[in-house]
């Protein structure tokens, strides 16, 4: 039989191979993830590489303290973007990620287009100021970034005196600044996604975002070689091409991202959906040809390279990397004699996998397994945009006895979690008044949670299933509805979920071991975030685009 | 009064996404249901896209706010306690009903009095989008047709938001005009109503306590 052959047989196949929603979708699973090429930071670069998007710096106005304006520009074919970077001199005392400072190193803007001097002046008036200050229409994201105060310093000092900065230094750190915010479409004054859902070159989820993560990486280089320059004069060197690729920009986040992947279902399901579906189709392969299994291996050492970089001092995150160092010698030794004869032999490794390796190692098999199949699965990508707006309608017409199926159908996991166990209603999340952002309480110890945010989907859903009892299966949700509108909420949950497997998180979102920092990995890991680290089970920091490309390599490709 | 008419200092221009977040945080506040609250949200940023001041109608309505139970009978829809029908509860059962034969858009109906009857209007304009049919509005003062494709002439939006307490009769219409979107810039807020929006929205929030502090963020300094 001929390749051709047998891939011809592999769309009716890939059914067999996929992961059920019940696997998928718990937390702890979710808080092992990876970032793999469908992450949206690789979608980003793979499309501003295919279309030659061309990067300038039109603007550098930074004093020798540091302080002043910059603008990158990233030219596609049909828009331009550009970040708007303005650099601040920080005393160290006013230095905190939290979302309760109200200064930070560096804070930016993307522009949509080319900014006049009138755009620069606006927005200088208002960017510094972040959430206490308005943008517009024209801007696309708002950000803010802090250094790392000990490997920032550290590099212009060697810098200056025409060193190249510690390896060692650089490897236990891995970025200049992390951002401590990126706030997108609609935030603050900014434009609504809206306005810019038909742009082709925005659809992919988080795209404005990286790219403004991206070119913050670009800024944090280019103010580290100047603010050298200005003190060591002439002697002064610039990074080296490995050190400055070695470089990502972190990010440091807590409570204020975790809901986010519950508030929106329809974007979780599409996320959810095409990753697994690319590993269904890897898995339904009838055959490894060498290319790939020379690919795999050298995903396999870049992967383990990264795992040797990456460090925490949480002991849970500890204990975890230690399982994913010993699942990579398993993967490595296993990949020796594979592939063996026989057929399927992806499916082979990844079933092997699943009984040999930790949940991270198999999450890791995963983004392996994917790193080889560019042209099969890239083009998924496209499926993990959503129109939340569409979802959000009730379907009145719908019947109650089709509602309860569907609820034991799809909410089972739900329904069965015990509410009047005390550890399974241990927390509350609610939205503090001091700065409006989420948090999460300790239901039996303090007070609040009379207003608890609506995150806890299992129980407002085993209310809603308790709410239908004794009703006619032949009565519509309409009517139910106006009876009892305050299952609103979960009924219109149920009804997302119905047509959208992987939409909800299967676990139980107050419970007294509930991990928050397991929700936001999920979402990072998405993003294409690599060496997470968290400083508590709220908080975590990660790096973006490290050993990924420069803006400016891309112009050098197309020089070439 | 529903829309800032007079002179305002300090209009907020505020996007979609803020003018809907904002009135749901409100609704809520105001003792909404979530599913409800979220409802609010989309009606007042759906009549701000259309350059109305929906979430000056929402505040109008949200100050004297109390949860309404549908009653209906022979097609009249009236709220069982007798007061005016909340327009949130009320568009969202109509959009619930589009397509029974319950809802307007089979037979007429009339409502008795319901406040802010604006609010109706994104409800109803998402029902005529999905079963495909035009509805004619009419109330004492007047009456409009919503398009098939949720199309509503703005004269027709500015009149009715000028209302505050009407009866309605919703029924079946045969398409008027072929309907095009009016493109127009979001409708501002007045000073007055986004603080007093923000004044509901503080109700959801729960005030900070040292606990709560020191357990939102890092455990270890941010200046390393």
């Amino acid at each position: 039989m001929t390749v051709s052959a047998l891939q011809c047989g592999r769309a009716s196949d890939v059914a067999a191979f996929r992961r059920t929603p019940d696997q998928v979708m718990r937390l702890a699973r979710m808080g092992s993830a990876h970032p793999t090429r469908l992450s949206f930071l690789r979608q980003m670069l793979r499309r501003m590489q295919a279309e030659a998007w061309r990067f300038d710096r039109p603007v550098w106005q930074i004093d020798a303290k540091g302080v002043g304006r910059a603008v990158y520009r990233a030219i596609g074919p049909v828009r331009t973007y550009s970040l708007v970077a303005f650099a601040h001199d920080l005393p160290d005392e006013m230095r905190s990620d939290r979302v309760i400072a109200t200064a930070w190193d560096a804070t930016f803007a993307m522009f949509d287009g080319d900014p006049t001097v009138a755009d620069l002046d606006r927005l200088q008036a208002n960017v510094p100021l972040q959430e206490a200050g308005r943008i517009s229409v024209r801007e696309l994201a708002l950000s803010r970034a802090n250094r790392s105060v000990r490997l920032f310093g550290h590099v212009v000092d060697r810098l200056s005196q025409g060193l190249q900065p510690d390896p060692a230094e650089i490897a236990s750190v891995g970025y200049l600044m992390r951002t401590t915010a990126v706030y997108g479409a609609g935030k603050f004054g900014a434009a609504d996604r809206a306005l810019i859902e038909d742009r082709e070159e925005v659809r992919a989820p988080f795209q404005i975002e990286m790219l403004t993560v991206w070119f913050i990486r670009a800024f944090c280089a280019d103010l580290v070689e100047h603010l050298a320059a200005l003190k060591g004069g002439a002697q002064a060197a610039l990074l080296d091409p490995a050190t400055r690729r070695a470089l990502g920009v972190g990010n440091s986040t807590g409570l204020g991202m975790a809901p986010f992947l519950v508030r929106h279902p329809v974007l979780l399901n599409n996320w959810m959906m095409a990753r697994e579906e690319a590993l269904a189709q890897v898995r339904a392969q009838p055959l490894a040809q060498p290319q790939d299994v020379t690919a795999l291996h050298l995903a396999l050492r870049n992967f383990c390279e990264n795992a040797a970089l990456w460090h925490s001092s949480h002991p849970i995150q500890i204990a975890k990397l230690a399982g994913l160092r010993a699942d990579l010698d398993r993967i490595a030794a296993r990949l020796a004699g594979w592939p063996e004869t026989g057929t399927h032999p992806w499916n082979a490794l990844w079933q092997w996998g699943e009984t040999a390796l930790s949940l991270e190692g198999q999450e890791a098999l995963l983004a392996l397994l994917l790193e080889p199949h560019g042209d099969l699965i890239d083009g998924l990508g496209e499926c993990m945009s959503a129109d939340e707006v569409q979802s959000q309608r009730i379907d009145g017409a719908m019947t109650i006895a089709a509602l309860r199926r569907s609820l034991q159908a799809n909410y089972g996991w739900a329904l069965a979690i015990d509410f009047t166990d005390p550890a399974n209603t241990a927390r509350f999340w609610y939205v503090s008044e001091e700065k409006l952002e989420p948090r999460l309480g300790e239901r039996h110890l303090e007070p609040g949670a009379d207003l608890e945010q609506p995150l806890c989907i299992a129980r407002l859903v085993q209310a809603l299933h308790a709410g239908l009892k004794g009703l006619d299966g032949a009565g519509s949700v309409a009517e139910f509805l106006m009876q009892q509108p305050e299952h609103r909420f979960a009924l219109r949950r149920v009804q997302i979920m119905a047509r959208r497997p992987f939409a909800e998180v299967r676990d139980n979102l107050i419970a007294a071991d509930m991990l928050p920092i397991d929700l936001m990995r999920c979402k990072l890991a998405f993003f294409g975030a690599s060496r997470f680290d968290p400083r508590s089970d709220k908080w975590v920091r990660i790096s973006l685009f490290q050993d990924m490309p420069y803006p400016e390599d891309f112009n050098v490709q197309i020089a070439q | 009064m529903t829309q800032a008419e007079g002179h305002d200092p300090a209009p907020a221009f505020l996007s979609r996404n803020e003018i809907e977040t904002l009135c749901l945080k409100a609704a809520r506040g105001a003792g909404m249901s979530w599913g409800l609250a979220e409802e609010a949200g989309f009606a007042a940023a759906w009549l701000a896209a259309r350059g109305v001041d929906g979430a000056g109608a929402l505040l109008a309505h949200l100050q004297n706010f109390a949860p309404c139970v549908i009653g209906v009978h022979d097609r009249q829809w009236r709220a069982t306690n007798g007061t005016a029908l909340c327009p949130i509860m009320l568009g969202a059962t109509l959009g619930d009903h589009c397509v029974l034969d319950a809802g307007p858009w089979s037979a007429p109906i009339t409502i008795d009095a319901v406040s802010q009857p604006i609010l109706l209007v994104p409800f109803l304009a998402r029902g005529a989008q999905i079963c495909a049919k035009p509805l004619a509005l009419t109330w004492p003062g007047g009456s409009f047709v919503i398009l098939a494709n949720g199309n509503v002439a703005t004269t027709a939006l500015t009149a009715l938001s000028r209302v505050d307490v009407t009866t309605l009769t919703l029924s079946p219409a045969s398409e008027v005009a072929p309907g095009t979107a009016p493109g127009c810039p979001m409708a501002p807020l007045s000073a007055a109503t986004l603080e007093r929006l923000n004044t509901l929205a503080l109700r959801t929030t729960v005030p900070a306590s040292d606990t709560s502090r020191r357990g939102a963020g890092a455990a270890t300094s941010d200046n390393d």
